[in-house]
């Protein structure tokens, strides 16, 4: 693996353990039970602190260094996890995402915008950490405040939070009767001792040793609340005769660097001693050894040849750590998730081949539906099940749940109203409702947008909404759900909702509405999309600038949806979007008039009835209805809407459709069944075209047009009869040149 | 007291009574005896009665002495003395031999 796919792999993987870090950041609040999942949040950021090292990223292994050490007194639970907290480290997770950013675009130097954020984020976390609970510490930190500045900004402090503790007992102490055993007992009634290594280099052989001369010596890690004369005390009695070193909690590595100097071992076995009681981490360990070289002077050069070389020795050991590390947070994602990374155009290449086997497939039902052979026909349906199972299966592969994406709203909903003092609660449901990843990511925006503008625009302050007798809490509704065929997001508040009368107001002052004219509301509100439009006085840091809904819009368009607004006002917005889930390939309902093939999206597909039960009447619009168990149901003549030739059959029927709630009857001459339909869009040429989304290829290779039922819906439901009558107009004078297909050709 | 019993047949070592600075002379004349023992060599410490940092010691000299010739050492049946001392400085994990840890030890670990 070269160096350049290893690092895209860290930064992949970087990011994903962001996500993670803020997915577990924002549930921990007010949880009762945090250690795991602050467990979860400092193996994040160490495994991305602990990578960054092997690449040696400094500016990340210093930043994220701290974000640890702090992580980890909040884990040992030294530091409360408050609101506070959670927000600072959610910030500090951000600029850990810069600098990922940083290092993929190849920057070396952060812009000076940047720096200083960190800087403030630096000294944030630094107040942060010197607050511990007042219990604690008795004195000072044993660095000066700006001196701790600094060591964070070289990031050159160790992690852990502990103390640690060398002892090497004087060769009398034995016989003195100052047993080792009685000193570490007492040192475990002030504190905790977390691990104690013996060192055994300084033993001899049994044969040589004096059995009552001491010669042990320990490494300590040690958690404690004590000052350090309470724990340099400890040792009063063998200070003489022993050496006893303690360093306090996330001392600098120079400090370390001395106690391997003054220690009688050997310099890369008390590294090892260290690493062993998880005082230093593998990372610091190779540090200290480094700096270590670096001080030995040039007469020594033996020495420092011995060290690197040992550098050298210790770089596998560390790599191999780290791909240890590496292979167990895999597995554990594997456990978690069970996914393939495949490469988006491996699967639209599938799913381009699983349409054209549909296609083939029909034509082969056809084929062995006028050959007379019944085996043929029990295999070919058989084929055709498979087909459609496979068709489903690759057409899930792009489905993705939207849930992920509702999630991240959290953390917009947190920090906006955070911004604004509002409280506010996000609400999700729908969750587990799929769609088309293409869609997911370039819907994302557009939700973004109308989230912040409830939150801002929407929400009344806490003051405001309890005179208005509302709870102090505003809530944001985020909801998804399928409707035939479709996908609908809902976004709702319970604010303060839109001003009609300024609405209208401002629509009218810039030429969009006439005053005369009488609009409905769902009209009015239309206006907000307009571009430049806003009825905000004040231009917020949000949003308020009028730049935005129209862009949404327009997103919104691109993806073959709609938006639709609805407002009481007191009582709140709702905004729902509906979008096709544009997938390649739908069941198809094929119906027919005269020699031509249409196909319904089966979804959309409520029933079917005969005509000739009905009474087809007419207003004075010449739209139709029947009356359909009790209730009116427009119908269109679709023979007449595409002006087909023929007469009409002695035995028509009704294909009931419906589309956002709304019902429409589209009468046809023969119904042919359901099928599988590899939907082709139409060339630019017919983009204009309301009532028809597609095209499709039949079995027998013929074109079937694929309708729109939506639009055709939506045409025939709306009140303006102009503009219903113009868009059949159009319909009928576009669609003329029908019964000549090739301009259909694909 | 110290008293050690050999068996030349199981290769086992039975250490008995103290192994503190008081009996240490004597405990490492008698360790010092079977330390070259060829192959593995199993002590067996369930009739030590008290272990301080001295007889520790000796214990930790023995295991390397035997190491650096390729030969191996294990501890078995530590008795709650044993395992109190071991606890305390490190030598559970240090010397690496399996130990029936009572629920009420565990913390310490």
């Amino acid at each position: 693996m070269n160096i350049d796919a290893a690092l895209n792999t860290y930064l992949a993987e970087g990011r994903e353990l962001l996500v993670e870090m803020e997915d577990a950041l924002l549930e921990v609040e007010g949880l009762e039970q945090q250690d795991e999942l602050l467990n979860a949040i400092f193996r994040a950021a160490h495994t991305i602190k602990g990578s960054a090292g092997l690449f040696g990223l400094d500016a990340i292994v210093s930043f994220t260094h701290l974000v640890e050490s702090i992580l980890e007194r909040l884990r040992s639970a030294e530091l409360a996890l408050t609101g506070d907290a959670v927000a600072l480290l959610l910030d500090c997770k951000d600029h850990i995402g810069v600098l990922l950013d940083q290092v993929e675009s190849a920057g070396d130097e952060l812009d000076p915008d940047t720096k200083r954020h960190e800087q403030n984020l630096v000294a944030a976390l630094m107040r942060f950490d010197s607050s511990a609970p007042a219990t604690a510490q008795t004195e000072p930190m044993p660095a000066a405040p700006d001196e701790t500045f600094t060591r964070a900004l070289d990031g050159d402090g160790v992690v852990s939070a502990c103390w640690h503790i060398s002892l090497r007992f004087g060769a009398d102490s034995l016989r003195d009767g100052m047993d080792p055993l009685s000193f570490i007992r007492y040192l475990g009634t002030l504190g905790e001792i977390k691990q104690i290594a013996p060192v055994d280099e300084p033993l001899p052989m049994l044969s040589q040793m004096d059995a009552e001369s001491c010669y042990l010596g320990f490494e300590l890690r040690y958690l404690s609340d004590a000052d350090k004369t309470t724990i340099e005390s400890v040792f009063d009695f063998i200070r003489e005769q022993s050496q006893v070193r303690i360093l306090p909690p996330h001392s600098k590595t120079e400090a370390f660097v001395e106690l391997i100097r003054q220690l009688p071992e050997e310099d890369m076995y008390l590294g090892e001693m260290l690493v062993r009681c998880g005082t230093l981490t593998e990372y610091e360990r190779q540090k200290i050894l480094l700096a270590q070289a670096a001080e030995t002077d040039p007469s020594a050069s033996r020495q420092l040849g011995e060290l690197v070389v040992a550098e050298g020795l210790a770089e596998p050991e560390v790599v191999a750590a780290a791909v240890r590390k590496q292979s167990s947070v895999r597995e554990a994602k594997a456990k978690d998730t069970q996914t393939v990374r495949v490469d988006a155009d491996k699967l639209d290449h599938l799913i381009n081949l699983v349409g054209e086997l549909v296609t083939a497939g029909a034509g082969t039902a056809m084929h062995a539906k006028w050959t007379d052979r019944p085996e043929l026909g029990e295999s070919v349906e058989t084929l055709a099940r498979l087909v459609e199972e496979v068709r489903d299966a690759a057409l899930g592969l792009r489905m993705v749940q939207i849930g992920a994406t509702f999630n991240r709203f959290h953390r917009v909903v947190r920090d906006v109203s955070k911004e604004l003092n509002k409280d506010i609660e996000l609400m999700i449901t729908g969750a587990d409702t799929e769609l088309d990843k293409t869609v997911v990511e370039k819907i994302t925006d557009p939700l973004m947008h109308l989230v912040r503008n409830s939150i801002d625009h929407g929400i009344e302050s806490p003051e405001t909404r309890v005179a208005l007798g509302k709870p102090a809490k505003g809530k944001v509704h985020l909801n998804a759900y399928h409707e035939s065929g479709s996908i609908v997001i809902e976004i709702t508040d319970d604010g303060a909702g839109l001003n009609r009368e300024r609405i209208l107001e401002k629509a009218i002052a810039q030429g969009l509405a006439n005053e005369h004219e009488p609009l409905e509301d769902a009209d009015v509100f239309q206006f907000i999309f307009e571009p430049g439009f806003s009825t905000t006085t004040e231009v917020s840091n949000l949003s308020g600038r009028g730049v935005g809904m129209d862009v949404v819009k327009r997103n919104i368009t691109a993806l073959r949806g709609t938006v639709d607004v609805d407002s009481r006002t007191g009582e709140g917005t709702a905004f729902r979007i509906c979008l096709p889930l544009t997938l390649a390939i739908i069941d198809g309902f094929m119906i027919g008039v005269d020699d031509e093939t249409f196909v319904v999206p089966l979804d959309s597909v409520l029933e079917c009835v005969e005509l000739g039960e009905f009474h087809v009447t007419s207003d004075r619009r010449q739209n139709n209805f029947i009356n359909l168990r009790g209730q009116a149901l427009p119908v269109i003549f679709l023979r007449s809407l595409f002006g087909l030739a023929g007469e009409a059959r002695a035995r028509e029927n009704v294909v009931v459709v419906a589309s956002k709630g709304a019902k429409l009857g589209i009468v046809v001459d023969r119904l042919l069944g359901e099928s599988q339909t590899v939907i082709k869009p139409l060339g630019r040429l017919f983009s204009h075209l309301k009532a028809i989304s597609g095209s499709t290829v039949l079995g027998s290779g013929e074109v079937a047009l694929i309708l729109d039922v939506p639009g055709l819906v939506q045409q025939v439901t709306e009140d303006e009869a102009s503009i219903a009558s113009a868009a059949l107009h159009r319909l009928t004078t576009n669609t003329s040149s029908r019964g000549d297909p090739q301009c259909l050709k694909i | 007291m110290f008293e050690l019993q050999f068996s030349q047949t199981a290769k086992k070592a039975t250490l008995i009574g103290d192994m503190t600075i008081y009996s240490a002379m004597e405990a490492k004349h008698q360790l010092s005896a079977i330390a070259q023992e060829p192959g593995l060599l199993l002590l067996d410490l369930s009739a030590i009665s008290e272990l301080d940092s001295a007889g520790a010691q000796l214990l930790m000299a023995l295991k390397k002495q035997r190491s650096l010739n390729n030969l191996d050492t294990t501890f078995a049946s530590h008795s709650d003395a044993v395992l109190e001392t071991f606890e305390l400085l490190g030598l559970v994990s240090y010397f690496g031999d399996p130990v029936v840890i009572e629920k009420s030890r565990s913390s310490n670990l």
